[in-house]
């Protein structure tokens, strides 16, 4: 007889309701990413893209494509790169009216209103994370702008519309937040439910008994730029 | 000449409005991989002549030098007209320039930026004071201890923004200041040449040494980059030795200058073209310096990860940056023509 296995979304589901019971201060979102599992499908872009309606040149999960050895021994290697969340970030530093900053959760976040635009956080993060909204449409120069463009999108539990030209978050600076709505709704980020591997786990990584710190144990962890002491809490399992 | 300036700052403010109006941010060439461009480059620039305007107008007001008096007023126009000149620049570089003045509103003091804009707004009030006064003595002495100190603080603060950032190693280095406060120093002898400033030889000795320490400082940057093991480091060199930009920093900012420069006789002819072919080099380096950081992506498989407008690492300013800024400039440079006429004729 086959032992039932329990699909790891409707763990980290039970494992996030547990977490949204303690107070925020007390929770440290963080992500796994394991390489072996993902196949490079782009789900995961495609769902952050859609989900937030993303305008062209904003992207917050893009999966970076590598080709390791010579043929015929060839793998090919894909890292999905989505804000690090450092514990110490290099982008909230520069920022010169606080617009952006780390909640006590650790998520770092960006407050599209008072954000001024001047990008020093997107050339201040050393992992390419933050991307700007230039004001740019995918159907501009078409017969007319088609609505899901301008439509009303929800980030940071605030509805956000771009249809006019020169107001937030258009002109702004965007990153990757974990989908902070969708978890204060007791939802996980889109990009692990839509993950087709199953390669990216989410969670409180203060509960030793979530599956997001339990697969961590007896694996090769790999943390970008460690050097860097960003402290990222996105780990990549190899 | 006036005639020429005022064109191009009505063309350089009707581009301005038009993006602000109507393209937006579609219109320039900077973007999410390489976020910061020509407009960062000339207020940098700017803010550096700035501090050298102030440096050579203090050395009247603070130490009473009288070879430096005829220029001490022009100098400190100059060093006004600069500030001032840099900010629209720096606005028009915003996502969002009318939030721009809550760095001032609201300022979040652990970043180095509203230090450096608190700096230049008390020296543009302590410059007007100084303006007052015609002679040296007990009271410029300390509006220009203030105004020097001032100058030195917004050029430091300026280069902790770049020398701050991990992202980009060839920012993050404790060089960056005094590369930063020697330009400055460069940049304010060249407008004592330009001033028609008298005693030619001590301008020429002070500017070649300056000169000397600045080219050593650039030219020191790129040999450690082209040895460095860091691939970002090694791509900004070779980015840096493919750049007209560069070459142009090496002719007008090291070639001539240091060519007139070497002339114990020089003609005060010769002083001014070195002065102008330095000021122009100096910009160019600015440029390189600024540019050079973005010409390679965080990860190497970034840029084919996802493309979009903005997320590619080749960058030459558009028409309306370019535009923009020479309006901007021509529009200072015409300030400063008739603010100087204005006091020759009070």
């Amino acid at each position: 007889m086959v032992p039932k296995m329990e699909d790891p979304v409707v763990t980290m589901l039970d494992d996030l309701a547990k977490a949204l019971k303690r107070p925020r201060s007390k929770r440290k979102w963080g992500m796994v990413i394991d390489k072996k599992k993902c196949s490079g499908c782009h789900a995961c872009t495609v769902a952050c893209v859609s989900e937030y309606k993303l305008p062209p040149g904003v992207v917050y999960r893009p999966v970076m494509e590598k080709e390791i050895g010579k043929y015929p021994n060839v793998t090919r290697e894909f890292t999905p790169r989505p804000c690090m969340q450092c514990d110490d970030p290099p982008c909230v530093k520069p920022c010169p009216v606080n617009a952006t900053f780390k909640r006590s959760d650790g998520i770092v976040v960006i407050d599209y209103n008072k954000c001024i635009g001047c990008r020093s956080c997107v050339a201040s993060c050393p992992y390419g994370a933050r991307t700007i909204d230039l004001g740019q449409y995918y159907t501009e120069n078409t017969p007319r702008l088609e609505q899901y463009e301008i439509t009303q999108t929800y980030e940071y539990n605030k509805s956000w519309n771009r249809s006019q030209k020169n107001e937030s978050p258009i002109g702004n600076a965007h990153k990757c937040h974990f989908c902070t709505n969708r978890i204060a709704e007791g939802l996980l980020p889109l990009c692990v439910t839509t993950c087709l591997g199953r390669a990216t786990y989410f969670g409180d990584l203060n509960n030793p008994d979530a599956l997001v710190s339990r697969v961590l144990r007896g694996r090769n962890v790999e943390i970008l730029k460690e050097e860097l002491g960003t402290h990222p809490k996105v780990y990549y399992l190899t | 000449m006036k005639i020429i300036l005022a064109i191009l700052a009505l063309g350089g403010t009707a581009l301005a409005i038009g993006k602000i109006a109507i393209w937006g941010d579609s219109a320039v060439n900077y973007g999410s991989y390489v976020p910061w461009g020509l407009w960062v480059a000339s207020y940098g620039f700017l803010i550096t002549f700035a501090a050298g305007s102030a440096l050579v107008a203090n050395m009247y007001y603070v130490f009473g030098q009288k070879d430096y008096r005829k220029t001490a007023r022009p100098a400190l126009l100059l060093a006004i007209i600069s500030l001032i000149t840099a900010l629209p620049i720096i606005g028009m570089d915003l996502g969002h320039p009318l939030r721009g003045f809550m760095i001032l509103l609201a300022p979040d003091f652990r970043a180095f930026l509203p230090w450096a804009v608190w700096s230049y707004l008390i020296i543009l009030v302590v410059s007007l004071f100084l303006l007052k006064n015609d002679k040296a003595g007990k009271d410029t002495r300390l509006l220009g201890k203030l105004s020097l100190s001032l100058a030195v603080l917004f050029v430091t603060f300026e280069a902790l923004h770049f020398g701050t950032i991990i992202a980009h190693p060839v920012w993050n280095s404790a060089m960056t200041i005094p590369l930063f406060l020697a330009t400055a120093i460069v940049l304010g002898y060249c407008i004592l040449a330009l001033l028609k400033a008298e005693n030619l030889k001590h301008i020429r000795t002070m500017l070649i040494v300056h000169l000397l320490i600045v080219d050593l400082m650039e030219i020191g940057r790129l040999v450690v980059e082209w040895y460095s093991s860091e691939p970002s480091m090694q791509t900004a060199a070779k980015y840096a030795l493919a750049s007209p930009v560069f070459w142009v920093f090496l002719a007008l900012g090291i070639v001539l200058p240091v060519a007139l420069l070497s002339n114990r006789e020089i003609s005060s002819t010769a002083l001014r073209i070195a002065a102008a072919a330095t000021i122009i080099g100096l910009l160019a380096a600015k440029y390189e310096f600024v540019t050079s950081a973005f010409v390679s992506a965080q990860f190497a498989e970034l840029p084919t990860a996802f493309s979009g407008p903005g997320l590619s690492l080749h960058y030459t300013p558009s028409g309306l940056e370019v535009g923009v800024m020479i309006g901007f400039l021509a529009a200072g440079a015409l300030a400063f023509l008739w603010s100087v006429q204005t006091s020759k004729d009070s």
